[in-house]
């Protein structure tokens, strides 16, 4: 027991040569200046049923954003999207499943949005298009059944797309209408590039993840016309930083922030409100 | 033991046995026989030979305990009046013996009870330091058999003129406690004549204690160490004069440890930490850094690793080892290629005799081993064999990726395990031939995966591994100065790993009958990888006390067979009642358009000399240099591999030692070595599918990483009473340049990269090991690492995923003549996720620290050849965890062994 003891001596003597990474420290330097406001009366509410599953003005101003940072280049885009599994609540330190109306600091969106996944631009085919949206909604829950392990593929869409989903439907059907800009993708789509679609995205989509496989390699691909976002560092977060700060949403707390139904769902599981 | 042969080079003293014999012994009592074996020349084995009066010789094999240090124990029934006699003499791998202690026509004699041996009285003992002494209690008396001839040197190994051996071989056949004057030896230069004590009756004066004494005095000194205290306080010559010692466990002190298979011995050693993941697979941490690849693991001398991962079966039994031998950073330069973050050499007992032991326990547990060996004239068969089976411990996983926050499945882990381990040899031995050797073995693993493949617990994943190894081997001595040796070897490895990815009965899609999995979903990788290599190499004794080794050894590593078969689509995640071919999947044996992959073969070439230089007594250099060229693949701009080039990897290394004096050695030594990506980091592609994300995928951009190590310390031995004390504490810096690490940005697959501005760890470790008598002892070890990615930013460096502290303790002694206790103490400091990547940084977790106590009662030999054992480990049934690969889904950490109990018999024919 004595030797016992001496372990545990020295184990406690120990701990000053113990050290470990400050996970708190903010990931920008100005972690407290105000993006935007969450409108008044509303929340955010950023747990994965409501990321993954509905519409979420996180995942939809990030994608506006990405729509945004191309509009005045020589590869403007149709649209954008984002997937709900890029939007996080952990948070360095703290969860936060909840962000209550007011304002909306930097640092807190860079821990929401916190890949850095660089955003570049493509086109796709009308069918490419059409898949790529079946694959986002096919995981979802029909009505009745819990939001068990809600899919990060689900994806959050710029303000060009509207996209209607029935979940009664089978996988791979569930794409009621889509269009984009006004115009219905259809399907099965028409050749390309007689039609293509511009498309704005992250890496991490263009590299095939969340399943993704019909988007994969086209940012390599010379045909698909691939770009890279330019400005702020071509980073998710700092683009949506950017396009914020310059939104009307920077501006009231009555104009600020608020999930849009650009995605309708119907026979769909509905995701409550989050404990904090 | 590999270094026992450059130490054969240093010319330096005589091989002698340092030991003690005692006045007299109790009979009908056991009597413990230990010394150091000193000297350069390496030992198969070292015997005493022991006898009664008129009887013949019995030979003994004396265990080695640790470093030189050998010991036997005369069993109670040899110990009759009126006393025994013995010698002890060193069995050369060609079978010729070397005189260690006396001579077996001169043995020493210890008196037993009240008899008197023929002659006793007519002569008084003289002292060691040559004066004439009383007979008595702390004298060993020791005369001459009259009835035995004179010894004669040829029974020796020659000394060479001029070498300092040849005095103390002079005191070694006319020990000091004979009272008989000494006939100078024949061979003696003039200038030693000088030095040898005047021969006779008459006492030699003491030498003047200012006078510096000269090598050959010291260790006429230590040889003569019965004086005074008794004790004997050097290093091992080995230690005196290598810059870069590795640790050695040997099979006694493997015993008193407590543990059970390599990677439970790997645990305590000193800046080690051996975790498993959730596949089961153990993974050693060296100085804080952990990399399956970067650790190699020899097996008598051929690699175990697999040539397409690199991982190395850690679950090998020690029973039937004799020593296990770690060094810490890049070796010497004969080892490699693959010597990066350390080497494990394991080597089999091939002592001759029979061994056996059978073990059984919790949860199943049965395992059985042999090891025998005999030689027969200039033959030596050897062989031995582990058989283990268990159904493992059993601990519940609180979570996995199929568990929501409202909804859990009970799981557990499952460590079911059956292996297999047969080798068998033949060594034959001539003056004309050298020592030829031909061996095989046969390693089977066939196990369930501790939790699961990734981040599911899978009970149903089945995973095989087998391995053939064999090596045909020639060494010869040409000359006193030159021996060539050269081996020719294969390494036959096939795995099938069967994974279990979801729980049975999942259904992908709610309403889609076709993507429900009755056995849930699975998937099958096998692998075969060979390796076919030849190994030739050169040592000469160089003038001006130089020690060259020079040579090469090539190897072709190829992919024999790859599969990567599903039970589902890729993509549609429909089900298929039969394991296929996965879609989409590019094998590393394809390179897509119907010809060879071009990482599926591999040659290699590398070139080593080094040169071990001993300009003074306590001075050593060793400077050495490895060139290692690699065929690597080079991908194409879409990253596809096209085509093949040769790098060439240069691995220096220098190192001095310094000893003062003969208790104390002073190292630093500095190393460089080279490691291409495995086979499995450049093109393994497994499918792209949803079941799959977070699966490893190679880079086929990735280039070599190189490590460069320096490390400082010391060694000292401290006589304590009759105690020995050793400390020994080591301090290090390793900075990797390229480091090949997979650290995950995207959640996605998870490809390995070459980290930016690379990998550095600093740190020390100690030990303290209190030899009290061959029953008791202590000993404690501390390590502290702190190792840094230094491609992150700086609140984000620190590597924590391993221990930073650790601290091991043990403690072995009697409970009365026949039963023994030992308890072995782990603590490991808390661990916590890594920052490299904010996934990293999200995921975040906490492993308590944790102190993991095992305790063993056990036997002394019992009619001399049966030894009991109880061994209970992780008594205090602690629970700990080692960390998953997703600690945000597998939350609980990968549960660890819970108490476990053993109960062992081991046998000696």
């Amino acid at each position: 027991m004595r030797l016992f003891a001496a372990t545990l001596a020295l184990a406690l003597g120990s701990s000053a040569c113990i050290a470990y990474n400050d996970p708190c420290q903010p990931l920008v330097d100005n972690p407290t200046e105000r993006v935007a406001f969450v409108q008044k009366g509303t929340e955010l509410w950023l747990d994965r049923p409501n990321a993954r599953h509905a519409n979420n003005a996180i995942g939809q101003v990030a994608a506006d954003a990405f729509s945004w940072i191309f509009k005045d280049t020589d590869s403007a885009v149709d649209f954008a999207v984002t997937n709900g599994g890029a939007i996080r609540a952990e948070g360095l330190c703290v969860t936060r499943n909840i962000v209550k109306e007011g304002p909306l600091a930097n640092g807190v969106l860079h821990e929401i949005l916190l890949f850095e996944n660089e955003v570049e631009s493509v086109d796709l085919s009308e069918q490419e298009v059409h898949d790529t949206f079946e694959h986002a909604v096919e995981k979802l829950y029909p009505v009745g059944n819990a939001i068990a392990s809600p899919a990060g593929s689900f994806l959050q869409v710029s303000s060009e797309v509207a996209l209607e989903v029935d979940c009664s439907k089978p996988a791979g059907a569930r794409v009621v209408s889509l269009s984009i800009g006004g115009k219905a993708v259809q399907n099965p789509g028409r050749p390309f590039p007689q039609v293509k679609y511009r498309a704005a995205m992250v890496s991490y989509l263009l590299g095939g993840g969340d399943g993704y496989s019909m988007l994969a390699g086209k940012d390599v691909d010379a045909t698909r016309s691939p770009k890279q976002a330019q400005r702020f560092g071509g980073i998710d977060s700092n683009i949506t930083t950017a396009y914020l700060k310059q939104s009307t949403f920077n501006q009231t707390v009555e104009a600020g922030l608020k999930s849009q139904p650009r995605v309708k769902l119907t026979n769909c599981a509905v995701p409550v409100r989050p404990a904090n | 033991m590999l270094l026992l042969p450059l130490a054969a080079s240093f010319g330096a003293p005589r091989s002698a046995f340092l030991h003690r014999p005692p006045a007299e012994a109790r009979a009908g009592e056991p009597l413990v026989v230990e010394g150091d074996v000193t000297g350069n020349v390496a030992f198969s084995q070292v015997v005493l030979k022991v006898r009664g009066p008129n009887e013949d010789y019995e030979e003994l094999r004396l265990e080695l305990q640790y470093g030189d240090l050998y010991r036997v124990t005369l069993p109670a029934s040899r110990m009759t009046p009126p006393g025994i006699e013995y010698c002890v003499e060193g069995v050369l791998p060609s079978g010729e013996r070397l005189a260690l202690l006396s001579t077996c026509a001169r043995p020493v004699r210890v008196k037993i009870g009240t008899g008197a041996w023929a002659g006793e009285e007519k002569e008084p003992a003289k002292e060691p330091n040559g004066k004439k002494g009383k007979k008595g209690r702390g004298e060993p008396k020791v005369e001459k058999p009259p009835e035995e001839p004179e010894p004669e040197t040829a029974e020796l190994e020659e000394p060479k003129p001029g070498k300092k051996g040849a005095k103390l071989e002079a005191k070694q056949e006319s020990p000091p406690e004979e009272p008989e004057p000494t006939k100078p030896p024949a061979k003696a230069t003039k200038a030693e004549a000088k030095k040898e004590p005047p021969a006779g009756p008459k006492p030699a004066p003491p030498s003047p204690p200012s006078r510096p004494r000269t090598e050959l005095e010291e260790e006429l000194a230590l040889y003569g160490a019965e004086d005074l205290s008794g004790q004997v306080q050097h290093l091992e010559t080995r230690s005196l004069k290598s810059t870069l010692a590795p640790i050695v466990l040997t099979a006694e002190q493997l015993k008193q440890l407590g543990v059970r298979t390599v990677a439970e011995a790997l645990d305590l050693v000193p800046s080690l930490s051996v975790s498993r993941d959730v596949q089961g697979f153990h993974r050693v941490a060296v100085r804080g850094l952990r990399n399956d690849p970067e650790l190699l693991v020899l097996l008598d001398g051929v690699r175990l690793n697999n040539a397409y991962d690199g991982k190395a079966l850690l679950t090998l039994p020690v029973e039937t080892l004799s020593r296990i031998e770690v060094f810490r950073g890049p070796a010497t330069v004969d080892f490699g290629p693959g010597d990066f973050l350390g080497v494990v050499n394991l080597v089999t007992d091939r002592d001759d005799g029979v061994r056996l032991l059978a073990s059984g326990g919790s949860w199943d547990a049965f395992d059985a081993h042999l090891s025998a060996a005999r030689r027969s004239g200039a033959v030596q068969f050897f062989g031995s064999g582990d058989l283990v089976s268990q159904y493992g411990f059993k601990r519940p996983v609180p979570r996995d990726a199929f568990d929501t926050p409202t909804v859990t499945r009970p799981k557990f882990t499952r460590d079911k395990r059956f292996v297999v381990n047969a080798g068998a040899g033949v060594a034959y031995t001539s003056d004309a031939a050298g020592t030829l050797e031909l061996s095989g073995r046969y390693l089977l693993e066939d196990r369930s995966a501790l939790i699961g493949a990734f981040d599911t617990v899978g009970n149903s994943s089945r995973l095989q591994w087998s391995t053939f190894l064999g090596a045909l081997s020639w060494r010869k001595q040409l000359s006193d100065t030159a021996t060539v040796s050269a081996q020719a070897f294969i390494d036959q490895q096939s795995t099938d790993r069967l994974w279990q990815l979801t729980p049975a009965g999942y259904q992908v899609r709610a309403n889609d009958p076709a993507t429900l999995f009755p056995d849930g979903m699975l998937e099958e990788i096998q692998v075969g990888a060979r390796t076919l290599g030849l190994d030739a190499r050169v040592e000469l004794t160089l003038p001006r006390e130089n020690w060259l080794e020079a040579g090469l050894r090539v190897e072709e590593q190829s992919l024999t067979s790859y599969a990567w078969l599903t039970n589902y689509q890729v993509g549609a995640n429909t089900y298929t009642p039969t394991l296929a071919r996965a879609g989409g999947v590019v094998y590393p044996t394809e390179d897509g358009s119907g010809g060879r992959g071009k990482a599926a073969d591999r040659f290699t070439l590398g070139l080593f000399a080094q040169d071990i230089w001993r300009p003074s007594s306590v001075l050593s250099v060793q400077a050495g240099v490895r060139l290692d060229l690699f065929q690597l693949p080079v991908p194409d701009a879409t990253g596809k591999l096209t085509g093949s080039i040769v790098t060439a990897g240069l691995g220096p290394r220098i190192g001095v030692v310094l000893a003062p004096f003969d208790a104390l050695a002073l190292r630093l030594h500095y190393g460089r070595s080279v490691r291409p990506p495995t086979v499995q980091e450049l093109a393994e592609r497994p499918p792209n599918s949803d079941i799959d994300q977070g699966h490893l995928i190679g880079n086929p951009s990735l280039v070599p990483t190189t490590i460069d190590s320096v490390q400082g310390g010391f060694e000292y031995l401290q006589g304590v009473g009759d105690a020995r004390l050793r400390l020994t504490a080591t301090t290090f810096y390793e900075r990797l340049a390229n480091p090949i690490a997979s650290v995950d940005t995207t959640g996605n697959q998870v490809p390995w990269a070459n980290r930016p501005l690379g990998v550095q760890a600093l740190g020390l470790d100690g030990e303290a090991r209190l030899e009290l008598s061959r029953r008791a002892n202590a000993w404690v070890n501390a390590a502290w690492v702190r190792a840094e990615d230094l491609g992150t930013p700086a609140q984000s460096r620190l590597l924590t995923d391993v221990p930073q502290v650790r601290f091991n303790a043990g403690l072995t002694i009697p409970i009365g003549p026949y039963l023994n206790f030992d308890v072995v103490s782990r603590f490991a400091s808390e661990r916590r996720n890594d920052s490299r990547s904010v996934l990293e940084l999200i995921r975040r977790y906490t492993l308590p620290a944790y102190t993991v106590v095992t305790a063993q009662l056990r036997t002394e030999p019992l009619f001399d050849r049966v030894e009991l054992g109880v061994l209970g480990q992780n008594v205090f049934n602690v629970e700990y965890s080692d960390d998953a690969v997703r600690p945000d889904r597998i939350t609980g950490g990968v549960p660890r062994e819970s108490v476990l109990v053993f109960g062992t018999v081991r046998v000696k024919l």
